[in-house]
């Protein structure tokens, strides 16, 4: 009976909704992927929308639409902070688990509709734009199912909320890209203030609902694994109480290197077949410059021939430890990491004696109510001219044109990870780990295409460093850069891409499992369970389109995973998107910190990621 | 005839007030000026803005057209005196009006007395003097003039923020602050314009008197067409740095990187009074927190070092991260026989602007204190006495006595008192400056690291068109 009642709460949704509009197999929603025409700048037609999402707005601005929306919009939302979460995740039990599901089943709608009333106020021209209309009716759709779900009062009917959830997550992935595209093609008729304040508004809620969804999906899932009392290790749901800079930059450092090699090689790449004269010129136009350095970027990518990343010296109080949601952190330092190797790679004055590029020097500071991370780079800082737009989202019009080919994005570092093999590579993960291979074959991350040899350069660090990483550390130091937990890198050397590094984050974690385990061999299960049973719902699709810049011509629509091995190998991808500063903001912002960035011109750029230590900040709206 | 008839027209109106009660409104007993309309009759007329390119300019063309001999330079000198004598009285009158509008007992208050005097008798001494400048020797008293005039404000600065510490009950914080930058930002232009045609004719008194050729080429006026930061940051340093070893015992070395050998156009004065401020608070904060943390030159890291790891220096992949603690190998890091890590000065030449980067290990600001640090909060002046007794004008080489020692002294000697008393006047009053010329600057507090500040300080040619004074 149990089970019975979501599915009927879900009908009465669809049957309601039928009132408004015809809608066809919601529940499809995720496996069909965008449509983006080729040339969409100059597309002047109506944008395919996929049937599932004819979900069009006059209904919904509708009397009847409206009467739903108003209680909730008038409805304050209930915010909360890190702390309550991690104090309420400890321990799970049943009732609790319960009591989260019915926060956050009554919680979102409301987070939504005030989202939803911000789309009603603006500019009706706004309001038509394909893109923008999409993720307005991708928010409908969520309100609407998620509102008619009733009083979750068992674990299965709580399961089913999960996958509920689960299945909007994986959604809404394609809402940050939307918007982007949305919000450029707009540009001209709003304010930039406006465009602003609203993208703020936009992504600080959409980091909110995520944080409450993945929260509780992956409670759920800690309470449902078999050995759960084994899993706690530091994490508490998505939080991680065992943060250390030291770790977190390592994992970040190397990951920024790799994409910030292959994105100059990339352009130096299209530079070269640019000067061939047969590539449309538009598709270079892609603001890979926009944070760092100078005007043009090929003149830039010409200019470019160190393919050695600076290094990366860290100091200050490296050994701090507090909690927070790794993925917004890692995310931040990623970005910040990224942008200033790549303009200590362009502009960086190499020492004169030992040839090395300047290092970026990262300086943790900790402070009593919160740790600050100071990213400083030599690579000549930031021009006058772009200094003003480094957190607009609407000042260059061209900004944002690299989403057309990044259907989805779920703004986490993971997403960064790629290999083309992965979506192989993590079935037999899942396998040989016990996880239900469903969970995980959404994990694919196909941000960077990196090929074979790569794969094998990489096997050969990685192998080096599970070498180093298998000693039990002494004291808690860390010995390598990269530490990978011994049984799955051992037992899985051949997966050998760099997602594996951010796989085993909590490599302390692994540590004491495999201290608690004499026969670690035996038990990688319950090692990685906790991080995967964590991820597995996070780890969200990230596909990038690159057959409209590699194979011009080609027909770019429907995106599978064919697609992407079938042109993995004719490039690789890594592609600037230009939201990376002010999603870090965002995402700085959310817990109570801030990310302010200083430039020295000639010099170099300062970035201040302050964070709050001990998350009693309530989550941060406000614009 | 105008000074003889403004003073008994005071000499009336004191005794109607009847200040005449204690010495020190004895002091003041000729500051009346109720009756007086001359300052709203000038305090009415618009202020002519003058672009730095025209008191730069002028100045410029003398100094450099060594042929047209010192025929040119008087001319020139004439333009910059007229158009002085024109326009401070205006601008000097703006000032009195302002004071006028405060509060009734703010404005008995004697700090407060005695600043308006000095603007009522600066106004009426420049009023009183000749108003044609046609040769040489009214350009001479005209100079003298002015000069004595700006020796005797030297002090005007640290008067006010004594007045106001005990006035601020009397005034909404927001009213003082408005005050105070306006007064400030007034004055600023006003001590330019009289600076500029004192330093002219200083200059073209050497040049009239040395057979060689002036060595300051790139002077002209208060302004320095090839300014060296670097060279500035040294001479504050070790001035700082003395102040330091006085008040403290010791003091941090202050290392200078990036880009040492630019060059740019600005007014020397202004930036070392910015980087004096600054550089004090740098200083005193390391010091301080050098004593805090128990810091010594075997124990670098205090009495956490037991805490800290010991150095991993590693490299992996393409990627070296490098966890350095092995402060000896870095410059910017390495402490002293004292104990104190440095404080590090990163000179920045950009496309517009030049970048002063100054960053310290002092332990940063709180949070708490650090929304007021940009207050003027009053807490630093101790005694007035200080202030009135610091008018000893040194020559400086650019012909400007300076106020600013004075206050920065000050402020090194209040800071004594705590970890934040130094933060009273200082900072607002170097972000002033830092603006007037259309930089800016910005501070970064570490919480128990340090302090990072930003001093962007534009070219003032290239922006010379928008400068208006």
């Amino acid at each position: 009976m149990a089970t019975q009642r979501l599915p009927k709460a879900l009908n009465a949704s669809s049957r309601l909704s039928t009132c408004h509009r015809p809608r066809r197999s919601v529940k499809r929603a995720s496996t069909i992927l965008p449509i983006t025409p080729p040339n969409y700048i100059t597309y002047k037609g109506p944008l395919p929308v996929p049937p599932t999402l004819s979900w069009n707005g006059p209904n919904v601005a509708g009397s009847a639409a409206r009467r739903i929306l108003d209680p909730y919009v008038n409805q304050a939302v209930s915010p909360i902070t890190l702390r309550q979460l991690v104090f309420f995740g400890r321990n799970m039990q049943p009732d609790k688990l319960l009591k989260s599901a019915n926060y956050v089943r009554t919680e979102l709608p409301v987070r939504l509709a005030h989202r939803i009333r911000d789309f009603q106020n603006l500019p009706f021209i706004v309001g038509t734009n394909p893109h923008i209309e999409r993720v307005y009716d991708l928010y409908w759709q969520a309100f609407e199912r998620l509102r008619l779900v009733p009083e979750i009062k068992t674990m299965e009917e709580n399961d089913r909320f999960c996958e509920l959830v689960k299945e909007l997550l994986d959604d809404h992935l394609v809402v940050i890209p939307q918007l982007a595209l949305g919000i450029m093609e707009s540009a001209k008729h709003i304010p930039p203030e406006q465009v602003d304040q609203f993208m703020s508004k936009m992504l600080r809620s959409r980091i909110s609902r995520r944080v409450l969804a993945e929260q509780h999906i992956s409670l759920t899932a800690n309470y449902n694994s078999p050995n759960h009392m084994m899993t706690d290790r530091g994490y508490i749901g998505i939080i991680y109480t065992h943060c250390n800079p030291r770790e977190i930059i390592e994992r970040t450092a190397l990951l920024a290197a790799e994409t910030c090699r292959r994105q100059l090689e990339n352009e130096q790449g299209l530079y070269c077949h640019n000067h061939q004269g047969n590539h449309n010129p538009r598709q270079n136009n892609n603001n890979n410059n926009f944070e760092h350095g100078s005007v043009t970027k090929n003149q830039d990518a010409a200019g470019f021939h160190n393919t050695k990343p600076p290094k990366v010296v860290l100091d200050g109080n490296i050994d701090a430890e507090f909690s927070y949601i790794p993925d917004h952190i890692e995310y931040i330092l990623y970005e910040l990491l990224k942008n200033s190797m790549r303009s200590v790679m362009l502009h960086g004055v190499p020492d004169p004696t030992t040839g090395e590029l300047p290092p970026i020097q990262i300086t943790i500071c900790e402070g009593t109510n919160d740790i600050v991370f100071r990213v400083s780079d030599r690579g000549g800082g930031i021009a006058p001219s772009m200094e003003p737009d480094i957190w607009s989202y609407s000042q260059s019009a061209t900004r944002f044109v690299n989403f057309q080919k990044v259907a989805k994005m779920a703004a986490t570092v993971q997403e960064q990870m790629v290999s083309p093999s992965r979506s192989v590579n993590a079935a037999e993960y899942q396998d040989t780990n016990g996880i239900t291979g469903k969970d995980y074959a959404e994990t694919e991350l196909e941000l960077l295409r990196i090929n074979e040899d790569e794969q094998r350069r990489k096997r050969k660090i990685l192998d080096g460093s599970s070498k180093s990483g298998t000693g039990a550390r002494p004291g808690g130091e860390t010995t390598a850069a990269i530490e990978l937990p011994p049984a799955p890198a051992s037992h899985k050397a051949q997966t050998g891409d760099l997602a594996a590094v951010l796989l085993h984050r909590d490599t302390r974690t692994q540590q004491e499992t495999l201290h608690d385990s004499n026969n670690h061999a035996n038990q990688p299960s319950s090692a990685s369970a906790p991080y995967l049973s964590t991820t597995s719902s996070l780890k969200l699709t990230s596909v990038i389109d690159p057959s409209q810049s590699s194979v011009p011509g080609k027909k770019a629509g429907h995106l599978d995973r064919e697609t992407c091995q079938e042109t993995e190998s004719q490039q690789h991808q890594s592609i600037h998107l230009g939201i990376g500063l002010p999603m870090s903001r965002v995402y700085a912002e959310y817990w109570g910190g801030d990310l302010k960035v200083f430039t020295m011109h000639g010099y170099g750029t300062d970035a201040y990621a302050r964070l709050c230590k001990f998350g009693n900040i309530y989550e941060n709206f406000d614009v | 005839m105008t000074l003889r008839s403004a003073g008994s027209s005071m000499a009336i109106t004191s005794t109607k007030r009847g200040f005449l009660t204690n010495t020190e409104q004895k002091e003041v007993e000729d500051v009346v000026s109720f009756y007086d309309d001359k300052v709203t009759q000038y305090a009415n007329q618009e202020i002519q803005t003058v672009t730095l390119k025209t008191l730069l300019g002028l100045g410029r063309s003398g100094s450099s057209n060594h042929e047209q001999g010192t025929a040119g330079d008087l001319a020139i000198n004439l333009d910059v005196a007229r158009y002085a004598r024109k326009e401070l009285p205006v601008r000097l009158a703006r000032l009195i009006k302002a004071t006028q509008k405060l509060p009734f007992i703010v404005g008995t208050n004697p700090y407060i007395k005695r600043v308006y005097k000095l603007y009522y008798d600066s106004f009426q001494s420049i009023t009183a003097s000749p108003e044609e400048i046609r040769n040489k020797d009214d350009l001479d008293r005209f100079a003298a003039l002015l000069k004595g005039l700006v020796a005797s404000h030297a002090d005007v600065v640290p008067m006010l923020s004594q007045g106001f510490l005990e006035c601020k009950k009397y005034m909404a914080k927001e009213d003082i602050k408005r005050f105070l930058d306006d007064m400030i930002r007034a004055r600023i232009g006003i001590r330019l314009i009289a600076e500029q045609a004192i330093s002219l004719r200083e200059q073209r008194h050497e040049h009239e008197t040395s057979s060689v050729e002036t060595p300051h080429d790139d002077i002209v006026g208060v302004v320095h067409t090839e300014l060296r930061p670097a060279d500035l940051i040294r001479t504050c340093a070790s001035f700082v740095q003395e102040l330091c070893d006085v008040n403290y015992g010791s003091s941090p070395e202050v290392v200078i990187n990036g880009q040492t050998d630019t060059t740019f156009t600005y007014v020397p004065v202004h930036l070392e009074y910015i980087l004096c401020e600054l550089l004090k608070n740098s200083v005193r904060a390391t010091v301080e927190q050098s004593q805090k943390m128990g810091r010594s030159a075997l124990n670098p890291h205090g009495i956490e070092s037991d805490r800290r790891p010991s150095p991993t220096n590693y490299e992996s992949g393409n990627s070296a991260v490098i966890v350095n603690q092995d402060d000896d190998q870095d410059i910017t890091k390495r402490v002293n026989d004292f104990g104190h890590p440095p404080v590090e000065v990163t000179i920045a030449q950009g496309e517009r602007e030049v970048t002063i980067r100054i960053r310290d290990h002092g332990g940063g600001i709180s949070q708490e204190d650090f929304d007021a640090i940009f207050d003027y909060s009053f807490t630093t002046v101790k005694n007035e006495n200080d202030a009135s007794k610091d008018s000893s004008s040194d020559d400086s080489p650019y012909g400007v006595d300076s106020i600013f020692k004075g206050v920065s002294r000050l402020a090194m000697q209040a800071g004594l008192g705590g970890p934040i008393a130094g933060l009273g006047f200082g900072l607002p009053l170097t972000r002033i400056y830092a603006q007037y010329f259309g930089g800016d600057m910005h501070l970064i507090s570490l919480q128990g690291y340090g302090c990072d500040v930003f001093l962007k300080l534009k070219q003032i040619d290239e922006s010379l068109d928008d400068l208006q004074i």
